[in-house]
């Protein structure tokens, strides 16, 4: 315990020559929190714990996509030396867990709806022992027919996967029937009415395929009992509460009986909502021991989640001068066996597909399919990334129709500051012309749209992509405690999955407060602490948390002023913050209290510990009916939509087809940088995240099993495919009414990549490709035959 | 009773690993990584597939990168082994791993290990690698978040510092 002192020592013996910060902590790149244990290796990930008398688990899953379980005979299983438990679902509550529909058991029970999915688990002494014993468990499956085409399963007669659709439990309410999960429709204007007046007319269809997040460290969950009796679950999530609630409704406890922990996290990209942690707690609760299950890549492949797959077609009329008139959308995605976010995922996709525009006519229906494949769900750009690939690659189709500059073409129907969005959502900020024009006077753009042969003779081109994203969605918190040595604890829940938001966070509480970072404890996301968070998504950290950590941060130093205004005796109002973690008298330099003073003058004299707490929900726009009709769509969105654009610098090697990206550009409005260098981290790894979808990545199946399960059958990009030249554009038009105005901005980098490089790839060849990836194959095959590849053309 | 690990039947050999000698009784199937992670703790190696191509297991044998999944532990007998625990000298941070702090390399962090070797080992044979070369060194081990550009960056750094 630190030593009491009487307040007017303190106050005589402060120094007054270091009472300012030189300049604002935000903007700075301040280091990263995590990084020095993150190049020493010791930060620990999930498989890095260890606990005493751990057990080790292992999975068996289907081997059919779609099959009845007849009969399960794990005798032998558990007859095996070292093997502690084996569970099937008859041995957990017959409960459902899922992110909008609960329809998905953690073990399937009566039936399997994709090749993989976990049928039984095993605990055992070994890893060894575990895999083993897998290998003596007997199923008997009565095999279904399957159906894995997202149309084919909307389809009269198609296999239902999902006989009890009817009964689930839905925590979003989206029209559904038979395979369809999600069926939507919004329309603004009449789209039916106007295209007689349109000038040119253009349609097509544009195909993503389903790819993996491909997070370096895959899904694992460890857990153990506390003295209590308490489950604690340590794993690789990006969403402690959210895995809390689904461990809970699993297996039929009080979440006052759960906690979770997320240790150091490789990488979610969106999809660590949530993975094995159920199943390793009921392993747990049947052992009484630690157990720990860490999937293997194949198996984090087989069974956790990919991005939707999406087939969208779209008809775009407009006038002669390139005024859009109308867009007529629409989407189908493959959500895989279980519902997990596949309808907010829709829905996101849905809202953006028309692109930033000015247009006042749009219509858009958006369907979303079980089928026999491993579930779909949230992956970076939730969507929007799909419908932006067809949206920003029919514009520069109709801009060459039209003869009109694509990123004129933009520029002429790009939203401003005050639209509304689908004939709703009021958007104060909107500057993605700048954003456009930035990309189109940057002088290394100039000089690559003029060069259109490289030097080894090469055919060259340029690409451009509006790109829009909401950032800031659902509810965060904060509670920042003062301890009594004056540094600061900062609690928000918030898991740091490589975004850099422990560090952000930490500025905005530190700059608020008038202390150097490394004086603000940022505590591990735990359930067990105070403050409630939502989970990584959606640029949440520096729109909703941040906004939080500066309340409570607020609250905080409102706390000190009211204790120094009684120990200095003097009014509040006369008392300024001085940097370095003190509170003086204004006009007083020698007149001061060091935090500490007044945490222990608090502690152990008067008024008790200093906490700040603040809680904070989005501030929701739904849409409004008389401008825009809808079927089913319920997203309270309109938190906050950034705008930026995406360009692309593509060589063309004609004799193979293969594309290489040269150079890219990410102009985006930020709002406020926080930390330079890891901001430009983010666009550098979105563009390259981007660059491995739209060349490289796609998951193949054949009758439902997945033909390319490892990074050896999958490619994700490497050090050398990766652009020398990428150049971060940020432009800083701050959000108003906010702490340091940030909007969000790192998940939308990847959103225009895909169609930046599918439009620099028509503009050096003169071949559009509309299905993903732009395999050389795909791209040698429609420049040998001379016609455009994936879609029907208009 | 097969699980212990440390059966007097086996073969037991002696790895060097950062300077301390570990003397280890490893099943002819164990891999270098496996006996690193389960039986040493020496977790900063990391296990991203297991097959060899993504380089987050990556340590040095005898200087030289080497992934530690395809690598079995019988191989490293009386060999020089060094892991990211042992890059730092004295608890001090080697020039590679201040770097890739110092220009904010580090996201997830995952890969970190692996490419601090492997960036370790470059240096040791070019000092003054240019891009292409930082690149090609480079290309066996994956990242998921930077795009690269920052661990490039980091490692031309680390060698302006050297000098």
């Amino acid at each position: 315990m630190t030593s009491i002192v009487p307040p007017s020592e303190h106050a005589r013996s402060a120094e007054p020559d270091c009472d300012q910060r030189p300049v604002s902590i935000i903007g700075q790149s301040v280091t990263k929190i995590d990084g020095p244990a993150k190049v020493s290796g010791a930060a620990a990930y999930t498989d890095d714990l260890h606990r005493p008398r751990m057990l080790h688990a292992a999975l068996l899953g289907s081997s059919y996509p779609h099959a009845r379980i007849l009969r399960c005979d794990t005798s032998a299983a558990r007859a095996l030396p070292g093997v502690r438990a084996v569970l099937t679902a008859e041995d957990i509550p017959a409960q459902n867990i899922g992110l909008s529909v609960l329809d998905e058991p953690i073990l399937a029970r009566g039936k399997t709806r994709y090749v993989g999915e976990p049928v039984a688990v095993v605990a055992a002494e070994t890893v060894a022992i575990a895999r083993a014993a897998v290998k003596l468990i007997e199923v008997e499956y009565e095999e279904l027919l399957a159906v894995f085409d997202a149309e084919e399963a909307m389809l009269p007669g198609a296999p239902i996967l999902h006989e009890d659709a009817e009964a689930y439990t839905r925590v979003i309410q989206s029209p559904f029937s038979g395979n369809t999960v999600a069926h939507i429709e919004l329309e603004t204007g009449n789209v039916d009415d106007v295209w007689a007046e349109c000038d040119e007319i253009i349609e097509g269809d544009y195909i993503v395929p389903s790819i993996h997040p491909q997070y370096m460290e895959t899904c694992g969950a460890l857990a153990e009992l506390d003295n209590s009796g308490k489950l604690i679950v340590w794993s690789s999530t990006q969403g402690v509460f959210s895995t809390q609630a689904a461990i809970a409704t699993a297996l039929q406890i009080p979440m006052s009986k759960v906690r979770c922990i997320a240790p150091a996290v490789g990488g979610g990209f969106g999809a660590k909502f949530g993975s094995v942690e159920p199943i390793t707690a009921a392993l747990c609760l049947a052992t009484r021991r630690p157990v720990k299950l860490v999937l293997s890549r194949d198996e984090d492949m087989t069974t956790m989640r990919t991005r939707h797959a999406a087939k969208i077609h779209i008809k775009t009329g407009a006038r002669a001068d390139g005024t859009i008139l109308c867009r007529d959308i629409n989407i189908v995605m493959n959500g895989g066996g279980y519902a997990d976010m596949s309808p907010i995922v829709l829905e996101c996709s849905m809202l953006l597909a028309h692109g930033p525009y000015r247009i006042p006519n749009v219509r858009t229906i958006g369907r979303v399919a079980y089928t026999n494949r491993m579930r779909a769900g949230p992956f970076r750009g939730f969507g929007s990334m799909q419908s932006t690939f067809a949206g920003e690659s029919q514009l520069d189709e109709l801009a060459s129709r039209l003869q009109i500059d694509p990123i004129e073409l933009r520029i002429r129907n790009a939203m401003r500051s005050g639209d509304y969005h689908m004939g709703s959502y009021h958007i104060e900020s909107c500057h993605l012309t700048d954003c456009l024009d930035k990309i189109r006077t940057d002088p290394a753009f100039v000089a690559a749209k003029a060069e259109r042969i490289g030097p080894t003779g090469r055919k060259r081109g340029v690409g451009i992509s509006s790109v829009t994203q909401q950032s800031g969605l659902f509810a965060s918190s904060a509670a920042v405690r003062l301890s009594e040595d004056g540094t600061l604890v900062l609690n928000t829940g918030y898991v740091d999955i490589g975004t850099g938001s422990d560090t952000s966070l930490a500025q905005v509480c530190a700059e608020t407060l008038g202390v150097d970072v490394d004086q603000v404890n940022v505590v591990m996301p735990d359930t067990d602490g105070l403050a409630y968070d939502f989970g990584t998504s959606a640029d949440r950290a520096s729109r909703g948390v941040s906004e939080s950590v500066y309340r409570a941060s607020l609250a905080v130093k409102e706390k000190l002023f009211q204790f120094a205004s009684k120990m200095l005796e003097c009014p509040p109002d006369c008392l300024e913050l001085r940097f370095g973690g003190k509170v003086g008298i204004e006009g007083k330099p020698a007149a001061e209290l060091p935090f500490s003073a007044i945490a222990q003058w608090g502690l152990y004299a008067h008024g008790g510990p200093i906490i700040g707490t603040h809680a904070y929900y989005m501030q929701e726009q739904l849409i409004d009916p008389e401008l825009t009709r809808s079927v089913g769509f319920r997203m309270g969105g309109g938190v906050w939509f950034g705008y930026g654009a995406t360009a692309t610098q593509v060589e063309i090697d004609e004799d193979t087809g293969k594309v290489e990206v040269i150079a890219a550009w990410h102009a985006y409005d930020v709002g406020r940088v926080i930390n330079p260098d890891g901001a430009r981290g983010q666009v550098y790894g979105g563009i390259a995240q981007g660059i491995s979808g739209a060349l490289y990545e796609e998951l193949i199946w054949d009758s439902g099993h997945l033909t390319n399960p490892t990074l050896m059958d999958y490619k994700i990009v490497g050090a050398s495919e990766v652009p020398l030249k990428i150049h971060p554009l940020f432009l800083e038009n701050p959000l108003p009414d906010s702490a340091y105005g940030a909007k969000g901005f790192a998940e939308p980098v990847i959103i225009g990549v895909a169609p930046a490089i599918a439009n620099a790839v028509a503009d050096a060849v003169g071949v559009r490709v509309r299905r993903l990836p732009i395999t050389g194959e795909r791209l040698l095959d429609a420049l040998l035959h001379k016609h455009d590849q994936g879609g029907t053309k208009a | 009773m097969n699980w212990t690990n440390n059966m007097p039947a086996r073969h037991g050999i002696e790895l060097h690993i950062n300077g301390e000698t570990h003397a280890v009784f490893p099943k002819t199937e164990h891999t270098l990584l496996e006996v690193l992670r389960s039986q040493l703790f020496l977790t900063g190696t990391k296990r991203g597939c297991n097959q060899g191509v993504c380089g987050t297991c990556t340590v040095l044998r005898n200087g030289e990168p080497a992934r530690a999944c395809l690598t079995l532990a019988h191989e490293c007998d009386d060999e020089e082994i060094t892991t990211i625990e042992g890059l730092a000298t004295e608890g001090k941070a080697s020039l590679v791993q201040q770097a890739l702090v110092k220009v904010s390399a580090p996201q997830c962090g995952f890969c970190m290990p692996g490419m601090a070797l492997v960036a370790t080992a470059l240096l040791q044979k070019e000092p003054n690698p240019d891009q292409a070369e930082i690149r090609e060194a480079l290309s066996g081990n994956l990242c998921r978040c930077t795009g690269y550009v920052q661990i490039v960056e980091a490692i031309e750094l680390a060698a302006k510092e050297a000098v």
